[in-house]
């Protein structure tokens, strides 16, 4: 296991995926406060804008902030965790690297579980850097935010983007193209946002920890999603058994 | 002691047999050449022995203990698939000594002299540290070969180790296969009749998905290589023929083929050899050279593949 982690978490160097998603999430992280300020004022001074318009615009605050903030790092974090991980395991089957990695005396478990960890990792240090980012401009333009809390709040959305990262591997594991595992990871994704605004469904689906963290940064009063919690980290790990055991069954 | 061995081995794609019913032992120290036409099930029983497929039915073991997908057979096995792939971002160097080594659990100093001493023995030394997306198909089959000897395996697995190589990668990768003898059991598939002949003391022979047939390679020629005579005329092509087609009522002769000025007279047994010498010294035609043909393993497989 250990094996393999250094391979992927190289790899992850070495192709530039970890300065990718850093660099892609620190940027969503900045434009979110940046654009909570300055988006009436750059309204303003189009030329075209129809006039009244800046009027009925709500005023700058640091819940706009933190509103364009989080919905950057989910929208940003998402694409991340659908394009990052969508060869993992269908990629090496094409190339025929998992055959000659799998003809070691390593479980395939262990293949599985490196490729979710080093990949999990990457959106973690991501979201790091935007959390970073994000909380300095916030704090700069609108006011300093607690900082346990946005760290709480963070931590939620690196929850949400693993589960959908852990799709992704699923996906992978199953499909036979890297196209075909795309395409499932976004079917996966399209089925989980319809079944999150299914009002029974919804405070126990992934998209509910999103709520709760951006209330959680603000400090604002809000029941804890904590069946959306238990059932987005059980969404995860189940991705990661059932990858697992498609991968057992598969001829390489 | 046996090192592989299957019992009624089977595999099974749909409606086709890729492998069937394979019963075979290899024993410790061998080099066995397991040949075989394209789609004769080589690749797939490599597979099966490998862990990287399963088998419809029957059973095989390694170093003794059971293949499969999670088999603990794996950690005495070296395997070099056909057209070995690599991480292109990597060395050398990082895949031996840090990926392959550590797969196999080895000391991280261990594997660092043992990668070392297999890249200058298949000629990578020079490139240990180049990223392995630019090496060539050669060096790559080499960087395979590599890679499979890691954990000193007892058992090796090559398919076709030489096929895409060009002569002077092929000869070297041919003496380095011969010389792990002493090391290893080699199981080796390839359809190259000339570099089984060279390197392996056992031949098994596969077509379509059966088992033809197991034996030490001198005692295969002797038993099915037909004999054969090669007489060289310097005379005109008409005459020879006349000739041949004489010399094919003589008993003992299987049949006679012509090419160029050269005839070639299969026989039964190499007992009917003097009735062909006396048949050439009564030709009345100038001799080139005459000799009796080596049996090859070319006429034993397609003896027994075609039938």
């Amino acid at each position: 296991m250990g094996t393999l982690f250094w391979k992927e978490w190289l790899e992850q160097r070495r192709s530039y995926r970890l300065l990718a998603a850093v660099t892609v999430l620190a940027i969503g992280g900045m434009l979110g406060p940046l654009t909570a300020k300055y988006l009436p004022q750059m309204l303003a001074s189009m030329a075209d804008v129809p006039a009244g318009l800046e009027a009925i615009l709500p005023p700058a605050d640091i819940s706009m902030a933190v509103g364009e903030y989080s919905g950057n790092v989910v929208q940003f974090g998402g694409l991340l965790a659908l394009l990052l991980p969508m060869a993992a395991i269908v990629g090496e089957k094409i190339q025929g690297t998992a055959a000659l990695t799998l003809s070691k005396p390593v479980s395939r478990l262990s293949f599985v579980a490196a490729k979710v960890i080093a990949q999990g990792l990457t959106l973690l240090l991501g979201l790091l850097a935007a959390s970073l980012v994000g909380y300095f401009y916030t704090g700069v333009l609108f006011g300093w935010l607690d900082a346990a809390r946005f760290v709480a709040a963070n931590a939620l959305y690196w929850v949400y983007l693993t589960a959908l990262l852990s799709l992704t591997i699923l996906a992978s594991a199953l499909a036979r193209s890297i196209l075909a595992s795309v395409g499932m990871a976004f079917g996966a994704l399209i089925t989980l946002g319809i079944l999150g605004s299914l009002p029974d469904l919804s405070l126990y689906m992934p998209a509910a920890l999103l709520a709760w963290g951006r209330a959680l940064a603000l400090g604002l009063p809000s029941d804890p999603a904590w069946a959306a919690l238990a059932a987005t980290v059980g969404l995860s790990l189940a991705a990661l058994a059932v990858a697992w055991q498609v991968l057992r069954r598969q001829e390489l | 002691m046996n090192e592989i061995r299957t019992e009624a081995l089977r595999k099974t794609y749909g409606d086709v047999v890729a492998l069937e019913g394979l019963d075979l032992t290899v024993e410790a120290g061998t080099v066995f050449g397991f040949l075989g036409p394209n789609g004769a099930g080589k690749t797939t029983t490599l597979r099966l022995l490998a862990g990287l497929a399963r088998p419809s039915s029957g059973r095989a073991w390694l170093a003794g203990e059971p293949t499969g997908p999670e088999s603990r057979a794996r950690a005495s096995v070296g395997y070099l698939p056909e057209e070995p792939r690599f991480y292109n971002w990597m060395s050398p160097v990082e895949f031996l000594a840090g990926y392959v080594g550590g797969l196999f659990a080895l000391e991280r100093k261990l594997a660092r002299a043992r990668a070392d001493e297999l890249l200058e023995r298949v000629g990578l030394a020079d490139s240990s540290r180049r990223r392995i997306g630019g090496f060539s198909r050669g060096m790559r089959q080499r960087l395979g070969l590599a890679q499979a000897l890691m954990n000193r395996p007892r058992v090796l697995l090559l398919d076709e180790p030489v096929s895409a190589l060009d002569p002077a990668g092929r000869r070297d990768m041919l003496e380095w296969i011969g010389a792990l003898k002493s090391e290893t059991t080699v199981f080796m598939s390839t359809h190259l009749l000339d570099d089984v002949e060279r390197i392996c003391d056992t031949i098994g022979i596969l077509n379509r998905g059966r088992l033809v047939t197991v034996e030490p390679r001198q005692s295969l020629l002797t038993r099915y290589a037909v004999p054969a005579v090669e007489v060289e005329f310097d005379a005109p092509t008409s005459q020879i023929a006349a000739w041949a087609e004489a010399v094919r009522s003589v008993a003992g002769v299987v049949e006679t083929k012509i090419t160029g000025s050269v005839a070639t007279v299969r026989l039964e047994s190499v007992g009917a050899c003097a009735s062909i010498q006396g048949a050439t010294f009564e030709a009345r035609m100038p001799v080139i050279s005459y000799r009796v043909a080596r049996p090859t393993l070319e006429d034993v497989f397609l003896r027994l593949v075609e039938g």
